[in-house]
């Protein structure tokens, strides 16, 4: 089977960009790792640069490092400068220099081929738990509990906005201080498969901002062209 | 007369230093040429060799990933479906055997680069390196206290799975015992005690460590000495003290590593 585009996402599921040009490891890693994340598996580093480039946002991403036509670092240096995507190495390159370079790029774990199937699992499912994003947010006026989804006004006064509004919030809160476009927002809330249009999202963001009051409407900042940012110094949009 | 002949020989000796001299300087200058050559000849061959071996080593640590990773998927639906390993004792033999030839490689490699191995000392806790290694020996239990060390990862997993493959494998030990403790001497070096139960020691134990001097396994051991060497090789480069190997008083093998303690316990020891 080929590398393989995303399944139609659950959006509660994890996203996982795996790079491995080996066939068979790639493969046996999407079929397993697909039982419990969405799983974007490319084999070379032109696609999964183009991915990287086009914005699209994961979870994690596990890199291999020798490619045929690249290698791993240079796509590692290319997620970290458009975000804060957790990243692990799961690469035959074991040596001294090359863990020390793969820690340097920051990379969350550094796992050497021949590995164990159960050690991966558990390494992933930390990684992930590691990069939770934070479960409360206190502001000027309310305290947003993400757990719970709800909002709770400093006057004792509990809310409970649309679960949508709150997921872009969040996204908006855990990608900071990365501007994301409409369509990623979409992509990630609603999932590909959805008609949501940037319309919707629009709204979305003049009810947020709402939420937040007139002290902190202005930390989501919206970029002409471009999208929306958390912005937690508060801004002017541009 | 005499004149003479003085005049016919002091030019047939310049002549005989000319040529000897001529003949000296062009072989000490093709000798320095011819040295040259086989220097660079010599110095492109390792570094041939070196570009062969981190192909190799790519190429067959890929190709075990892919057969471990299979075992493991198969072992993995077959303890879904609820069976007893015992029905079907061939998975467990394929994964025992993989993990074999995966210490095997990683053996060889360390051995045939051991003088240029370079390590990136970090600082580590055993809990985590169990956490790795566990997976291997599923019917092990493995007992220890916390402790914390500066190691290079890859080595120290590498010295911890010859020890624990060492104490399955010849003693068909179930259960391993790692005690660590701060050297009381010097509290910059930690001292981790391997033990384990199983079949008692029947070895020559003075053999055990040292460098092999040939590679054909032993028949009686079953093994050719290399990774216990390795083992002991590794903790030395890492910065650690002598490896022991000695006896429990109940007969048992023991292990006794040092190595430098973490920095943090070094920090508060200081």
């Amino acid at each position: 089977m080929s590398p393989s585009a995303f399944s139609p996402l659950a959006s509660e599921r994890k996203k996982i960009l795996l790079i491995e040009d080996d066939p068979t490891l790639g493969e046996s890693l999407r079929t397993r790792l697909a039982r419990d994340y969405d799983i974007l598996w490319l084999n070379t580093f032109a696609r999964a640069f183009q991915e990287i480039k086009v914005g699209r946002m994961f979870d994690l991403a596990i890199l291999d490092v020798g490619l045929p036509d690249g290698n791993g670092f240079d796509l590692a240096l290319a997620l970290r400068s458009s975000g804060r995507t957790p990243l692990i190495f799961l690469t035959a390159q074991s040596d001294a220099e090359s863990r020390l370079r793969g820690f340097e790029i920051g990379a969350d774990e550094y796992i050497p081929k021949p590995f164990h199937l159960k050690e991966l699992l558990i390494r992933i499912e930390h990684v992930l738990k590691s990069h939770v994003p934070s479960k409360q947010i206190e502001l000027s006026q309310i305290i947003i509990d993400f757990s719970a989804m709800s909002v709770r006004k400093k006057n004792g006064e509990n809310i409970l906005p649309a679960l949508t509004d709150l997921k872009v919030l969040q996204l908006l809160i855990d990608h900071s201080p990365k501007v994301l476009s409409r369509n990623q927002i979409i992509d990630a809330v609603w999932g590909v498969d959805e008609n949501a249009s940037h319309r919707t999202v629009d709204n979305i963001v003049v009810r947020l901002r709402q939420l937040l009051g007139e002290e902190d409407k202005n930390k989501i900042r919206s970029v002409r062209g471009v999208g929306y940012q958390w912005s937690p110094a508060g801004g002017q949009d541009e | 007369m005499k004149f003479a002949s003085l005049n016919t020989t002091i030019p047939h000796i310049h002549r005989m230093f000319l040529w000897e001299g001529s003949f000296l300087l062009a072989t000490t200058i093709l000798s320095g040429a011819a040295l040259i050559f086989l220097t660079y000849r010599d110095q492109l061959r390792h570094h041939q060799l070196k570009i062969f071996f981190s192909n190799f080593s790519h190429d067959i640590k890929t190709s075990i990933s892919r057969l471990r990773l299979q075992s493991d998927l198969i072992q993995e639906d077959y303890h879904q479906s609820e069976r007893r390993r015992s029905d079907f004792p061939e998975l467990h033999h394929l994964l025992e055997n993989i993990a074999r030839l995966d210490l095997q490689l990683e053996n060889s490699l360390y051995f045939a680069n051991l003088n240029e191995s370079r390590f990136h000392l970090e600082d580590l806790n055993l809990s985590q390196l169990l956490e790795s290694l566990r997976s291997e020996w599923q019917d092990v239990e493995f007992i220890f206290n916390e402790m914390e060390f500066k190691a290079d990862r890859r080595a120290i997993i590498s010295v911890l799975r010859n020890i624990f493959s060492n104490c399955v494998l010849h003693s068909k030990a179930l259960q391993i015992r790692l005690s660590g403790r701060l050297l009381p001497k010097d509290p910059h070096f930690v001292e981790i005690e391997i033990t384990s139960n199983g079949e008692i020691f029947s070895g020559n134990l003075s053999e055990l460590g040292r460098a092999p001097l040939s590679l054909s396994s032993s028949k009686r051991t079953r093994g050719n000495g290399l990774g216990l060497y390795l083992s002991a090789e590794l903790i030395r480069r890492m910065g650690g003290g002598r490896t022991l190997f000695d006896l429990t008083p109940d007969r048992h093998l023991r292990v006794t590593l040092t190595l430098p303690s973490a920095t943090s316990m070094q920090e508060k020891n200081s």
